[in-house]
């Protein structure tokens, strides 16, 4: 690693790690596992830096980065299987609509399983298309609406109510 | 609220996150020695990754993997261990022997269809996938406190399923993209307990 490319690398921290630190924190709703999964995932790209930097979108291949190690990790805490295909998995059942507990957004976000989350966070902060969102994480475009519908449906209920009314 | 309704819900999110700002100093400088660690180690696998590569080679081409139509009696497209006896006949195009004992890792194959899974010794497995090697290794639990903490020779990122009484780490050659990787991890099942 020449000191150009750790001088590149360092800028392209500056560039997109607030971008990938929010993502992050909205994986994860939580600011310590955000700053270890933002840290892990650039460690990563530092690793390969000289590939990545002459990538057509570096930023892409960050963000996918990001995904696979907040997943892998999800994966390894949960130190269980998942099922060969996670759409087949079953269907959770919806919280209570309880208005007295609403929640923050982030804490709302956490209730949902890892993959839901994600692709919410793909969708609607990243503003990635479906098909982008079906690529980035691997799985089919209609898993894809399955996991969104779902998830927004668990969320109605948790949300503090200025949302709920911004939403409707 | 609605999934149709993709604009209040990412106005949200970015009023949620919009004051959150790490720390990008410590970021740059945090990843950067990480990476350099990462780095060293893959050099370090690749040169494990040639050496077991090799074996996987000669063990590719000493078996009939791939050569026969035969899937009697197998799980089609699930890697299995074999028994002692099993060497008696031909094993099936999908089934691999990854080692000569019994393991509780599979691969399931038919995920994998541009993926080479070699024959090697003790308790590891090398896989490849074009210039991509990775070496996968199942480990006595006693070894795990090794593998969980910040020792750069025992990576606990490496450390991809803990089972009853074992865990199984995966180790990337020089260079193996995140794709590959995980795409590998997919196809990999285990066993609840490791029965030597």
């Amino acid at each position: 690693m020449t000191r150009n490319d750790a001088e590149e690398f360092a800028e392209f921290v500056r560039t997109t790690g607030p971008r990938l630190h929010r993502s992050a924190l909205l994986l994860t709703g939580d600011h310590h596992l955000t700053e270890d999964l933002t840290q892990a995932t650039y460690a990563r790209v530092y690793a390969s830096w000289r590939r990545v930097s002459r990538a057509d979108d570096p930023l892409a291949y960050a963000r996918r980065t990001l995904l696979n190690t907040y997943l892998s990790h999800r994966r390894l805490r949960r130190n269980s299987e998942l099922p060969a295909d996670p759409t087949l998995g079953p269907e959770p059942a919806a919280p209570e609509d309880d208005h007295t507990t609403r929640l923050d957004l982030l804490d709302a976000l956490a209730t949902l399983p890892p993959h839901d989350r994600a692709v919410l966070v793909l969708r609607y902060w990243e503003d990635r298309s479906v098909a982008d969102t079906a690529h980035d994480l691997g799985i089919t475009e209609s898993a894809v609406r399955t996991r969104s519908r779902r998830a927004l449906q668990r969320l109605r209920p948790l949300l503090a109510a200025d949302l709920i009314e911004r939403t409707t | 609220m609605t999934h149709d309704d993709p604009t209040e819900l990412g106005t949200a999110l970015r009023d949620r996150v919009r004051d959150e700002d790490p720390d990008l100093d410590q970021l740059i400088r945090v990843s950067t020695r990480t990476g350099t660690r990462m780095r060293r180690r893959r050099t370090a696998a690749a040169g494990l990754g040639c050496v077991v590569a090799g074996v996987a080679v000669v063990g590719i081409l000493g078996s009939s993997l791939g050569g026969s139509d035969d899937t009697t009696g197998t799980d089609p497209g699930v890697a299995t261990q074999p028994t002692p006896t099993a060497s008696a006949t031909p094993p099936p195009p999908d089934v691999v022997q990854p080692t000569a004992q019994r393991l509780p890792v599979t691969v399931v194959l038919g995920a994998l269809p541009d993926w080479e899974v070699g024959t090697a010794a003790d308790d590891k497995f090398p896989v490849s996938k074009g210039d991509s090697f990775l070496t996968v290794v199942t480990r006595p639990m006693s070894e795990y406190d090794s593998w969980s903490g910040d020792d750069p020779d025992h990576p606990s990122d490496q450390v991809v399923h803990v089972g009853a009484n074992y865990f199984v780490t995966v180790q990337p050659a020089d260079d193996v993209p995140l794709d590959v990787l995980h795409e590998l991890l997919d196809a990999l099942r285990y066993e609840t307990r490791w029965k030597k």
